[in-house]
């Protein structure tokens, strides 16, 4: 299975993105819990040993207090970061959904466009082809159509003359042929 | 909404909170870890410090900096490693169904308007994959009815072709069945636009004939069985000449003729008559 395309290393620009801000918070909390601790353990045994024991005792909570903090500015930041992710695939989606309900209605125009950083764009290529090809189907068909209602009025004419049956017949001909088209058309159409 | 007025960025609630949701799940653990790992380790060099024989160092950089660097570089390979498996999980989950949705789109471009656009239930896109089922189910209605009108002209020309335009306009008489085919029941089908079409674009008489009892001939078993089939004409009549020789035109002066054929019928009443459609 193919995967879906994307712009141009999307997902590189994501992991390096997400891990950026990882490695700033990491940096920033291992800073917070040396700032927190004393820079000194002191002059002599004694006080170094009972700076020592006192660091072993609030460790935990200082490490864990600090971390929580950094990890709810980090949380955030990966929050927003892939928002703005999320939307360049979630944007895409919501308009090709606007622009199948479009088409559904008869607004055949294939113009849908999709920002520059957008993904999913082989579906919005994908989509417009579709719109194209129904739009070239239902315009030759239009043309056939007016074709034939130019062709009846001109049968209609000539019934009402006497001794025109050759032209009648050819006009009808003619007819069989356009509608020959019209099936050729509607036949490239399973329904 | 327009290209550049897309100003919404939380677009897809569902969607876009399950992607932020696998990475705000990855960055928590890598957190958690992080906690964990570095309390220990650094527990542990305390330790070993406190029964340490000799103790040569004077700062907290110097005893506990090498803790926080292992825990953080091992804490951040696992990390790396989370987000990765983490961005492959999603493109996998995401690449499915959109390639599913792509290969819809083609066959549908192909002409293909039969088989539905949908996705297994637990997929991605559900909504995009109703989007587009929906336009499919309306192109496909609208082709349907075009087929339907191509019938309908297809019918109306072969009769103009067969019917003879030329008998009608030498004032010769033409019989036409309107039904257009023998039903072998009793009662009336729906009559074919043929004979109104004739009869509107030529302005002949149209005398109507009911015919009743060629529904009880049985072939071969009736071959030499004396059958009764009773005709019954009606008055003569002209159809009002429209303006214009439209579809609806056509569709009521049929309406009108078989009509005529079934008040024809002595015993009417026993039939059945279906408006043309």
């Amino acid at each position: 299975m193919e995967a879906f395309s994307t712009r141009r290393r999307f997902g590189l620009y994501l992991f390096v993105s997400t891990l950026i801000i990882v490695l700033l918070g990491a940096a920033l909390g291992g800073a917070g819990v040396f700032a927190l601790l004393p820079a000194n353990l002191g002059e002599g045994y004694g006080a170094v040993l009972s700076t020592v024991q006192g660091m072993e005792r609030t460790l935990l909570e200082r490490v864990a207090g600090i971390y929580a903090v950094m990890s709810v500015l980090i949380i955030g930041a990966v929050m927003l970061l892939h928002l703005f992710y999320s939307h360049r695939i979630a944007g895409p989606a919501y308009r090709l959904g606007r622009e199948s309900e479009a088409i559904g209605q008869g607004r055949l125009t294939g113009g849908i466009r999709f920002r520059q950083k957008d993904n999913l764009t082989d579906m919005g290529d994908s989509l417009n082809q579709a719109a194209t090809r129904y739009r070239v189907r239902v315009e030759t068909l239009k043309d056939h159509l007016s074709l034939m209602e130019q062709k009846v009025d001109s049968a209609a004419t000539l019934m009402q003359q006497e001794g025109k049956a050759p032209a009648l017949e050819q006009t009808a001909d003619e007819m069989k042929t356009i509608l020959r088209n019209v099936s050729a058309v509607l036949s490239e159409v399973r329904t | 909404m327009g290209i550049a007025g897309r100003k919404i960025y939380f677009i897809k609630k569902d969607f876009q909170f399950r992607f932020i949701l696998r990475f705000v799940i990855t960055t928590t653990v890598w957190a958690a870890a992080t906690v964990s790992l570095f309390t220990i380790m650094a527990g542990k060099r305390l330790e070993e410090f406190l029964y340490s024989p000799h103790i040569n160092i004077k700062t907290t950089s110097e005893l506990l900096m090498p803790s926080a660097i292992h825990a953080h570089i091992i804490s951040l390979l696992f990390f790396t490693a989370l987000l990765a498996y983490a961005i492959r999980a999603l493109w996998k989950k995401l690449g499915g169904p959109l390639y599913s949705l792509k290969k819809d789109i083609t066959r549908m471009t192909s002409g293909d308007l039969v088989s539905g656009v949908a996705l297994r239930g637990d997929e991605e896109f559900q909504d995009l994959a109703s989007d587009l089922d929906r336009m499919r189910g309306e192109l496909r209605d609208r082709f349907v009815r075009l087929k339907e009108r191509e019938d309908a002209l297809s019918a109306a020309v072969s009769t103009l072709d067969r019917a003879g335009l030329t008998e009608l306009r030498r004032g010769l008489v033409l019989g036409m069945f309107p039904e257009g085919t023998r039903t072998g029941r009793p009662g009336l089908s729906p009559g074919e636009p043929g004979t109104a079409l004739l009869a509107l674009r030529t302005g002949a008489a149209i005398v109507p004939v009911g015919i009743w009892g060629t529904e009880g001939i049985k072939l071969p078993a009736n071959l030499f069985k004396r059958t009764n089939v009773h005709l019954q004409f009606g008055k003569p009549y002209r159809l009002q000449k429209p303006q214009r020789i439209t579809k609806q035109a056509v569709m009521d002066a049929t309406d009108t003729i078989m009509r005529s054929v079934a008040v024809a019928r002595t015993t009417a009443s026993r039939f059945t008559w279906r408006k043309w459609s």
